[in-house]
Formats: C-alpha cells, sequence, structure tokens
C-alpha cells in the first residue's frame, strides 16, 4: 500500500514529503552555519582503463612490433602476469600499443623492470606527427625524462617513477590533450632524446636485451590505481559525496539511488586533521602514494596505502589522538581494496585494545571478538565506509585506532610485504559519538572541523494552524541511540509547558512526549522501532501508532496551548538536547485529532 | 576563536544557568533545586584546554610531553538575531594562521 493509499480523508494543514519532492517548501526555514556532505543522488566516474587486455600484451588488442613477447612473467602483486619484451633485430620501434582516442587528461601507467641487457621503459601519447608527449624511465628510480613534439598541443605534462613490488616500477605519464593512440616501447636512450616525428628513437635491437612489463592502464581521471581489463575496457561510476553549502538541506540517497528524505544532524567535529593526507599518518612498514585514485567525492584525492618490503609482518596506519575516559568515540575510515581484501580497526592505547577486520571484497565484517559497536556500509564502486565505535577507558593524549591491511582474515600478519598490495584510504574521521554521523572532511588540513548543527522548521502561524485539536505524522529513521534525552524526529514546540514532541531512541522506548499547560505524559512502546508514528490529541486524550501497531491511548493529558508555536522537523525545539541525527522522510500536521483506525492507516 | 581563562568563565558567558527543578515545600516560594546550562548561541565548538608538542615512537611511548597552552578555548558561529558583543574581549587576535579547528 502506498502512503497515498492510506491518507485519511482530512486534509493536512502542512505536509511536506522530502523523500519525492527533494526540496524544501519555502515556508520552511532551515538552517546550518557550516558546509556539510551528502550523497546528494549524483554520480562521477570513479575509476577507468580504456585499454583492453590490460596485462596480456600478446592479445591482438595490441598493436606494435618489434618486440617478442614471452608471457608467464613474475608481476609486482608475486602473480605470474607479467610479460618479457625481448626486442628482436628490427630497426624500426620495439613497441605495443593501443589506439584510444580522446581529448582528456589522460594517465598512462605502466610497471615496468629492467630484464637483461641496458633498455628502458618509454611511454608515450601521440596525437600527430610532432604532436606527442613522451616520457622515458630509467627503472632504476631516477626523475623519469620527458620531451614533447615540436607542435605538442598537450598540456600539464608530468611524468613519476615509483618503486614497486618484486623490482619493478610504477611508471606513469599524464598529460592533458588531444590523442588517437598510447603506446608502451623498450628504448635503447635512458633518456627521451633523439626522438623522430613520431615521438620514438628508432634502433636496431640485439635480440637479446628485454624488460619485463605488467600491469597497463590509460585511464581519464588521473588515477593511477589498476583496475584489470579483458575483453571490455573498464569504467565504472559511483554516487558523489558532495559537499553542500552553509543553510542548504541535505537530501540523503542510497548507493543504488534511492532517496531517504532529508538528513538532519547535530553538531559534530572530526577531531583528525589529514582525515584524507595518508602522507601526514603515522605508520608502520607501509608505503603512501597520495592522491592515487577518485574518492567516493569524485576528487582525484584518494590514497593508496601499500605494503613495504618486510614479510611475515603487520602493516599500519594510525594518528595519536586525545581521549577522555568514559566518553564514547567512533572512528571511520572510507576504504577500498587495493590488492588486499581485509582491513582491521584497532582501537589500543586509551582503550581496551580489540580489533575488528572487515572484508572488503563482500562488504562483511569477518570478526569483531570485543563486541565492538561496528559497521561495514557499501558506497559504491566497492568503496565502503567502515567504522567502529569504543569507550575510552584512560584520559591520554596518544590513543589510536591503527588501521591495519592484511591479506587474512585470521591475522594481521603478512606474510609477503610485496611493495605493491595495498588499500586506498580517504575520509578519515574520529568524533566524540556513538555513530558515524556524516564526513566531516578535513582533506590535507592540518585543523580539525566542526559541522554545525541543523535546524529545519516552520511557524505554525505560516501554516494555517492556531491551536486546538491536532495530530502529527512522521516518518524517519534516526542513526545511533540516544541514552539521554532522546532524539526528536518530530516536535512542535510554543514553550516547555505546552509542546509535543514525536521521540525515537530514548531509553524507556518513549514514541511520543506531550505537555499541555505543565502537565505532560508520555507514549512508550516495548521496543525501539523506526518508521511511521502518528499522534492524536484533542481535550484530555492523547493516542499515537508506530508502525501500524496497536494504538496507544492516554486519556488525561491536557491539550497543549499550540497557538503561536513552532513545528520543528528533527527537533523538539530550537535547542540541541534533543537534536535529531537521521533522515525525515515525510511530516504532516492536521488541524483536528484524526481517529484510531486513520493512526493506524497512516502507519501501515 | 574565544580564549577565556577557565572553563568556568566560558560557561558564564556562552550558557544561561536554568533552573530545571524547585522545592515547592513553600508553595509561594519555589527554591530551585536542580539546573541546567543551556547555550546563549546554537552553534558552539568547545576545544578547551590546547596542547602543543608531543612526541611518541612507534609503539606508543611518550617521547616528549605535550604543553598545555594557557587558557580555555572555544569557537562560536552566530546566527542571526544572536548577539556575540559580550565575548569581543574574549576574542584571540591576530586570528590564527593555522587554526588548531574550523568549521567545516
Amino acid at each position: 500500500m502506498s502512503y497515498s493509499d492510506s491518507f485519511p480523508a482530512q486534509r493536512a494543514s502542512f505536509m511536506a514529503d522530502f523523500a519525492n519532492a527533494g526540496r524544501l517548501d519555502n515556508r520552511l526555514s532551515f538552517t546550518r552555519a557550516s558546509t556539510a556532505n551528502v550523497f546528494d543522488g549524483s554520480k562521477h566516474l570513479s575509476s577507468d582503463n580504456l585499454f583492453t587486455h590490460s596485462s596480456t600484451f600478446d592479445n591482438a588488442a595490441w598493436s606494435g612490433g618489434g618486440v617478442t613477447k614471452t608471457a608467464g612473467q613474475l608481476d609486482p602483486a608475486g602473480g605470474s602476469n607479467a610479460y618479457t619484451f625481448l626486442e628482436n633485430t628490427s630497426s624500426q620501434y620495439h613497441n605495443v600499443y593501443q589506439n584510444v582516442s580522446g581529448n582528456e587528461s589522460w594517465s598512462l601507467t605502466v610497471y615496468g623492470k629492467q630484464n637483461t641487457g641496458s633498455r628502458y621503459l618509454q611511454l608515450r601519447f601521440y596525437a600527430a606527427p610532432n604532436n606527442y608527449e613522451t616520457a622515458v624511465f630509467d627503472l632504476a628510480g631516477s626523475a623519469p625524462s620527458t620531451a614533447s613534439g615540436p607542435s605538442s598541443g598537450f598540456t600539464n605534462v608530468t611524468a613519476t617513477q615509483t618503486a614497486s613490488g618484486n623490482g619493478f616500477y610504477k611508471c606513469t605519464i599524464k598529460a592533458t590533450g588531444n590523442i588517437t593512440f598510447a603506446g608502451i616501447h623498450v628504448s635503447q636512450n635512458s633518456t627521451a632524446t633523439s626522438l623522430d616525428a613520431y615521438g620514438v628513437t628508432p634502433y636496431t635491437g640485439d635480440n637479446t636485451s628485454s624488460i619485463d612489463i605488467a600491469f597497463a592502464s590509460l585511464t581519464t581521471t588521473g588515477a593511477t590505481d589498476y583496475n584489470a581489463t579483458t575483453t571490455q575496457i573498464h569504467r565504472a561510476y559511483a554516487p558523489s559525496l558532495v559537499s553542500k553549502s552553509n543553510n542548504i538541506g541535505r537530501f540523503d540517497h542510497t548507493t543504488d539511488g534511492q532517496s531517504m528524505g532529508i538528513l538532519i544532524e547535530g553538531q559534530s567535529t572530526n577531531l583528525y586533521p589529514y582525515g584524507s593526507d595518508q602522507y601526514n599518518w603515522s605508520g608502520a612498514r607501509r608505503l603512501v602514494q597520495s592522491n592515487a585514485a577518485i574518492s567516493p567525492a569524485g576528487t582525484l584525492t584518494a590514497d593508496l596505502v601499500t605494503l613495504n618490503g618486510d614479510d611475515a609482518n603487520t602493516h599500519y596506519v594510525f594518528q595519536y589522538m586525545s581521549v577522555t575516559s568514559g566518553t564514547t568515540y567512533t572512528i571511520s575510515q572510507y576504504v577500498k581494496a587495493a590488492g588486499l581484501n581485509y582491513v582491521t580497526l584497532r582501537p589500543n592505547t586509551g582503550f581496551a585494545s580489540n580489533l575488528v577486520t572487515f572484508d572488503l571484497s563482500n562488504g562483511t565484517i569477518v570478526s569483531n571478538a570485543g563486541g565492538l559497536g561496528a559497521s561495514i556500509e557499501p558506497v559504491g564502486n566497492e568503496w565502503y565506509r567502515i567504522s567502529v565505535t569504543a569507550t575510552a577507558n584512560a584520559t591520554v593524549s596518544n590513543a589510536t585506532c591503527a588501521i591495519y591491511f592484511s591479506e587474512s582474515s585470521s591475522t594481521t600478519v603478512t606474510a609477503t610485504g610485496d611493495s605493491y598490495r595495498g588499500i586506498l584510504l580517504w575520509g578519515a574521521q574520529w568524533e566524540a559519538s556513538s555513530f558515524a554521523s556524516s564526513l566531516v572532511d578535513t582533506g590535507t588540513s592540518s585543523s580539525t572541523a566542526t559541522r554545525a548543527a541543523e535546524s529545519l522548521s516552520v511557524a505554525t502561524a505560516d501554516i494555517g494552524y492556531t491551536g486546538g485539536p491536532v495530530s502529527l505524522f512522521c516518518e524517519g529513521t534516526a542513526q545511533g541511540e540516544n541514552t539521554g534525552g532522546g532524539q526528536v524526529l518530530l516536535g512542535v514546540h510554543k514553550d516547555d509547558d505546552n509542546r509535543i514532541g514525536v521521540w525515537t531512541r530514548r531509553t524507556n522506548k518513549r514514541i511520543a512526549l506531550v505537555s499541555g499547560g505543565g502537565v505532560s505524559s508520555s507514549l512508550e512502546e516495548s521496543s525501539w522501532y523506526d518508521g511511521k508514528t502518528a499522534l492524536s490529541l484533542t481535550t484530555d486524550s492523547l493516542s499515537g501508532s508506530i508502525n501500524g501497531r496497536t494504538v496507544l491511548t492516554d486519556t488525561s493529558q491536557p491539550l497543549p496551548d499550540l497557538n503561536g508555536a513552532t513545528v520543528y522537523v528533527g527537533n523538539l525545539d530550537s535547542g540541541t538536547a534533543y537534536q535529531m541525527n537521521g533522515h525525515v522522510k515525510r511530516v504532516a500536521l492536521y488541524g483536528e485529532a484524526l481517529s484510531d483506525e486513520n493512526l493506524v492507516s497512516l502507519t501501515s | 576563536m574565544l580564549k577565556f581563562d577557565d572553563e568556568q568563565q566560558a560557561q558564564t558567558y556562552l550558557y544561561d544557568k536554568v533552573a530545571i527543578a524547585w522545592d515547592r515545600t513553600d508553595p509561594e516560594n519555589p527554591v530551585e533545586t536542580e539546573w541546567e546550562h543551556r547555550p546563549k548561541f546554537r552553534n558552539i565548538d568547545t576545544l578547551g584546554v590546547i596542547y602543543t608538542g608531543g612526541s611518541w615512537d612507534s609503539e606508543g611511548n611518550e617521547l616528549e610531553a605535550p604543553v598545555a597552552q594557557p587558557g580555555w578555548h572555544c569557537n562560536i558561529r552566530c546566527l542571526d538575531g544572536e548577539d556575540s558583543t559580550h565575548l569581543d574581549a574574549f576574542v584571540v587576535t591576530p586570528t590564527p594562521a593555522t587554526p588548531r579547528r574550523v568549521w567545516a
């Protein structure tokens, strides 16, 4: 049954369908004195690789010549997916390439390793004669040598070479411009000199010199993470975590695009500086490649953190944090597998040491022996947001929640430190909270940052309600539990003696509180329920139902005087004590008392 | 950023002490028995004592103790209608070039 099917015949004085409208009625007043993030339903290109057969260079997808290709060689990850490129006696080029055209910001990344003789790796973007960009990598760690064609139309050209696993170097050339193909060459020269009109130095091969090649990637995002392809190119889109300006409401969406309604949250601080900058984190036995992949925000800001070369050991990152004994903290992190599937969060110094291990191949928690609060939520293109909640047992300034990355669900020790496999990290958050609120990204800043509380309200005078019998309906879901004041999904407040609140997540399972002339009563359920709640008030009668359950009634509650009151969505009043953290899909206010049947019908 | 002498001074300037319970033994003269501090501003971000320095080895052992800086620190961001003129004397000037905390 749809919402409209169960709607009573009575007409609401005010109704807001946040989930379906995706906008705010102009009678509503929304404030938030800071920016805030939300998955607003938009998407971005999250990863791509426009090469097919990205590591099977003897496939017909690769053109070129002058080399004998031998498969089955040791690759950077310890597998056997690399190729030896042995130059033959051709006097021309010794290369492979694929025809890929377009005007983009290109990134060409190939893993290369010296084999026999003294040969080097050359990567090349080609548009037309004398219009090219190329770089030669010595496969020994020196700065790459780059060259531009005399008529080059490319801009933003860079080249980098980074030591990787099993003797390979990760070699990348980036350039913005129009290409017709991208090529991978064996080069006799260690620098980009004596080039012809096509950006190559032809030479006669000796039939003995060779280099090893693996994992070719051509992206349009600037990313250098590797996404293997076979017969089809790789191109994946993901929901975008978007920053909304001050005083702009946030309409949240699930990963598959379903509207969750308006997100209302209280104030929260990300106590981590450098939340998306692993370069400034501490760690052990790990290597960092900054800005290697596209983050859930759609920006090239995700860092690749890999194992170093140490075998039979742990590999992890962390920051030292100050914690106060007795305070509950939630640590969250956006993470994606990049060769390793297991990530462990371990609150340690300042906390009882416990490990929670997540499997990034299927989005599950595989171990949590300490029974900590923990979650893993997909956010698109194999990215997850993982979190752990723990209460500090000491006041210290060197608390940690280390992030281990490993190959096993049962141990944080990785057998082989190959300097290649790792994880992508972005958007770390450490907050004094029992749940993970929306990300306050501190990015590459040394400052921590605070998201301001949100308020959504409308004056009853603006919706034509002037007091008397009243009914409320709301549908929403709160995040986390609140063992204190609880959270209010919908409130009508004139003063502390005359008010109505639709409650959730309070210790006593309260679903409603009403104060009329200073006399208060509440309706309490047998358990917590998130969902649809409806209340009806008339003289000396309060009734309510949640999710179609049996109507609860209090026949002694005086009707509050709500003439001149204000309706608050996600709060009881303008204060912070009853601030909701969660989603509200729909709310309605009726200027009359609905029947019990209508209450059940509305909430079923 | 605001810098107060201590937490109590910050509470005095940033919060109203409001009675929430009374002893009504004498109905004509109720006596306040419980209070709560209600914020004068919707957006108050308390940093408290700021520490600088401090270093630890990779096992978390303290090499150099962090040093507490004097004062109790808070950030506020005023909404329309919120008057902060009584806080002018507590504003840190010049504004820190690398603030410990910012509003998102």
